[in-house]
């Protein structure tokens, strides 16, 4: 049973990765590459102590827990990226509010004391 | 009719200057600079003092984006608004008058010797008057970062003094809002071919301009921006 669960839940974060994929193609990869890893350990769990064990990690459930931790770092990475993309709309917006109301300064002003050339 | 079919456009300097909170020394780097240009396009980034009402002198066109956006962000907008006004060449320089408008004529003399499409200053061909030792250390290793990077044989780098011509300008697309926008800068010039010129400047460091400019540790921060625009790609 918490094999289906863990499996739908791994799911999404194959959509997820194919939604990246316009965004970043470096996130696109990672998160692609840990879902898959994520659902192989699931249905092999067996292969996850043979394969922390040849990478020099004592447990399975510790090689899991690392490949977690890399899993949320992506996703955080991912966050800052969408972050930016909507400071760059933002940016646009800002940019044609400020090029649609130019002012010119006046001949008569105050402090003025130089000379154009 | 074959010369005025070649006929170069009157020369036309436009000056770009980005201005956050600036209004105390706004007014000084606005009348030594339009001396030395055609043009002056400040581009208030919000600033919650008076900047705007000081900037507004004849000769110069404020421009104000509604929120605080960053150096990069406003030099951008500027260099659009100078393009569509029929700039042919674009000066950007900082507000808080570390850099000297006197030394535009030596840039633009120097672009037209080299036939360049870009001219860069150098503080370290010039003078960085006032560098206290850490802030040089630290600009030492952005020049190596940026020659690794970019392939360009650079001496100085972040030094917001630049003249483009407005072909070039037309070319510069500057994504990065806050001031990895001068990495970026230098990664434009390699990635697009444009030629260079450096040209020694004289930067001056004064308690105002320290007050004011990025800290060291701001470093990591440009750091962090560019690693988030290389994972963009």
């Amino acid at each position: 049973m918490i094999r289906v669960l863990l499996t739908v839940l791994l799911s999404f974060g194959l959509v997820f990765a194919f939604r990246e994929w316009k965004q970043s193609r470096v996130l696109f990869g990672a998160i692609l590459a840990l879902t898959v890893g994520g659902l192989f350990f699931v249905w092999f769990d067996g292969a996850s102590t043979t394969i922390a064990n040849a990478m020099g990690v004592g447990r399975g459930a510790d090689l899991v827990l690392y490949i977690s931790s890399a899993i949320s770092f992506v996703l955080v990475v991912s966050l800052l990226l969408r972050i930016k993309q909507l400071h760059e709309q933002l940016t646009q917006l800002a940019r044609a509010i400020a090029l649609a109301n130019p002012v010119s300064g006046v001949e008569a002003s105050s402090h003025d004391a130089g000379d154009v050339t | 009719m074959t010369d005025r079919m070649h006929a170069q456009p009157p020369r036309q300097v436009f000056a770009v200057i980005p201005a956050f909170n600036e209004g105390a020394a706004i007014i000084d780097v606005l009348r030594e600079c339009r001396r030395h240009v055609d043009r002056i396009v400040v581009v208030d980034d919000a600033s919650s003092d008076d900047t705007t009402q000081r900037a507004l002198m004849p000769g110069v066109d404020v421009l104000r984006h509604p929120v605080n956006l960053g150096q990069g962000a406003a030099l951008q907008t500027g260099i659009t608004f100078a393009l569509s006004r029929g700039a042919t060449h674009v000066v950007t320089l900082d507000a808080d008058g570390q850099h000297d408008p006197a030394e535009i004529g030596g840039m633009l003399q120097a672009m037209a010797t080299g036939n360049v499409d870009v001219a860069l200053g150098s503080r370290f061909k010039g003078a960085a008057i006032g560098i206290s030792p850490v802030r040089r250390n630290v600009l030492q290793l952005a020049v190596l970062f940026t020659r690794v990077t970019t392939g360009l044989q650079v001496t100085d780098c972040h030094n917001g003094f630049r003249v483009f011509t407005a072909a070039a300008a037309r070319r510069l697309r500057i994504t990065q809002n806050r001031m990895a926008h001068a990495s970026e800068v230098l990664e434009e010039i390699a990635r697009k071919r444009m030629s260079y010129v450096e040209v020694p400047v004289t930067i001056r460091y004064t308690d105002y301009s320290m007050a004011k400019g990025q800290s060291s540790l701001n470093s990591l921060n440009i750091l962090l921006d560019l690693v988030v625009h290389w994972l963009r790609k």
